[in-house]
């Protein structure tokens, strides 16, 4: 779990740095008109998994609204598939997701740039069935040989709610259009399990530890802002 | 700057994706099923541990040379001349029936015990519970209501004295499950 903390903390470190080089730069008489709109597209990564991974499918929408100059609304609604298969168990989860918050981008662009670096907070739901495909019953003999067991019934109506931090950036390719990469942090905030059986992936959470509520992931988009109108930076 | 942020927050991005994947091996520590532990106790002197002399101990239903093999912590157990006070033997996780040949004083060589020394077969009767454990053990099974009958032929155990069920309910192997006297 240290690995991500370690993780994003550079990242952190890093983009202070930015932040603090764009500082000292000179400041310019005019006067440039920033795009406010909403921002559109898809994450790339989860189509690319699915042909992938064998054991995964998913697709994810994203979104934002820039509602003041450096803040913006945020949300991400997905579908996954996720089979988990371990030496002993092997589960089957399926579901939808959304996940609300807001980002607030602390990278001052230059001239009529639109790049971002941002941190974000989430707020996630998740609503899914789970299967449980084979397990076997552990035991430390063998005599008997291994029992290894199928089961087929699916549980239906599980949810779980998680908070989640994000940091990323967004560079503007072509006018309008964006490439966006972002690491997430996750903690599950609440959950339903299946009797005697425990969640082991959570759509939009990902997979999850037996030991600790959280969790990690992260998010690689191409998106399309509607500019709706223009407004001068100060 | 931007440029080379970019792509270490990619391979960061990626790393973090495949950094998570194995932490899924299921540790010794963890409690699986358990094995029935069985002491054995002297018939003349009850509270006495008692070690049977050459010991072995098959299921009935598997091959006559087939002696249980238990592997974990500290190495292989074979029971076979098997001669301490106590033991601890696997019960079936997909039966609720579990029957055992005791053979005591199995002569040298004998890779069958059926040849030589005195034989007593044991059935071990139960119920199961399943209970899942985490993501790397899966689910173990407990035996509630243990039940045992010694059959020794028509005249009787032909060693085992007495056979006591100390704790009916297989949970863990934290205490002995069945007391022999002989």
């Amino acid at each position: 779990m240290f690995r991500y903390f370690s993780s994003l903390f550079l990242i952190l470190l890093l983009s202070f740095s930015v932040s603090a080089q764009q500082q000292i730069t000179v400041k310019d008489t005019l006067r440039y008109n920033e795009n406010y709109g909403i921002r559109v597209g898809i994450d790339l990564s989860k189509p690319l998994r699915t042909l992938l991974d064998d054991n995964y499918s998913g697709v994810e929408l994203v979104g934002d609204y820039r509602i003041y100059k450096n803040y913006y609304l945020a949300a991400e609604v997905g579908t996954e598939k996720i089979t988990f298969e371990g030496d002993n168990i092997e589960t089957f989860t399926n579901g939808s997701y959304i996940k609300l918050g807001g980002d607030y981008n602390a990278y001052e662009n230059w001239l009529d740039m639109q790049n971002a670096i941002f941190v974000g907070v989430r707020y996630g739901f998740a609503t899914f069935s789970k299967t449980l495909d084979e397990y076997r019953i552990y035991t430390s003999s063998n005599y008997f040989g291994p029992d290894i067991r199928e089961d087929n019934t699916e549980t239906t109506g599980l949810t779980a709610s998680w908070a989640e931090v994000m940091i990323g950036i967004k560079v503007e390719l072509f006018k309008n259009l964006f490439l966006s990469a972002n690491v997430q942090l996750k903690r599950r905030i609440g959950q339903n399990s299946p009797t005697n059986f425990d969640n082991l992936a959570i759509p939009g959470f990902g997979r999850t530890y037996d030991s600790s509520e959280f969790g990690a992931g992260f998010g690689y988009s191409i998106s399309y802002l509607i500019p709706f109108y223009k407004k001068a930076r100060n | 700057m931007k440029q080379h942020n970019y792509y270490f927050l990619l391979i960061l991005a990626l790393l973090v994706s495949i950094g998570c994947q194995r932490d899924d091996i299921c540790a010794e520590s963890i409690e699986t099923t358990p094995l029935l532990i069985i002491r054995f106790y002297d018939i003349e002197e009850p509270d006495e541990l008692k070690a049977p002399q050459n010991l072995s101990i098959r299921s009935v239903d598997s091959n006559s040379t087939d002696f249980v093999v238990n592997t974990g912590s500290g190495g292989a157990i074979s029971y076979y001349r098997f001669s301490r006070d106590s033991i601890a033997i696997p019960l079936k996780t997909n039966n609720d029936l579990t029957e055992y040949v005791f053979t005591l004083n199995t002569a040298q060589g004998d890779s069958t015990a059926t040849n030589s020394g005195t034989r007593d077969t044991i059935s071990f009767t139960y119920g199961r519970e399943e209970e899942y454990i985490n993501r790397a053990c899966a689910y173990k099974i407990s035996y509630v209501g243990l039940k045992q009958a010694v059959n020794g032929g028509e005249d009787g155990p032909n060693w085992i004295e007495d056979i006591q069920i100390e704790e009916p309910n297989v949970e863990d192997q934290n205490q002995a499950h069945v007391s022999i006297f002989f």
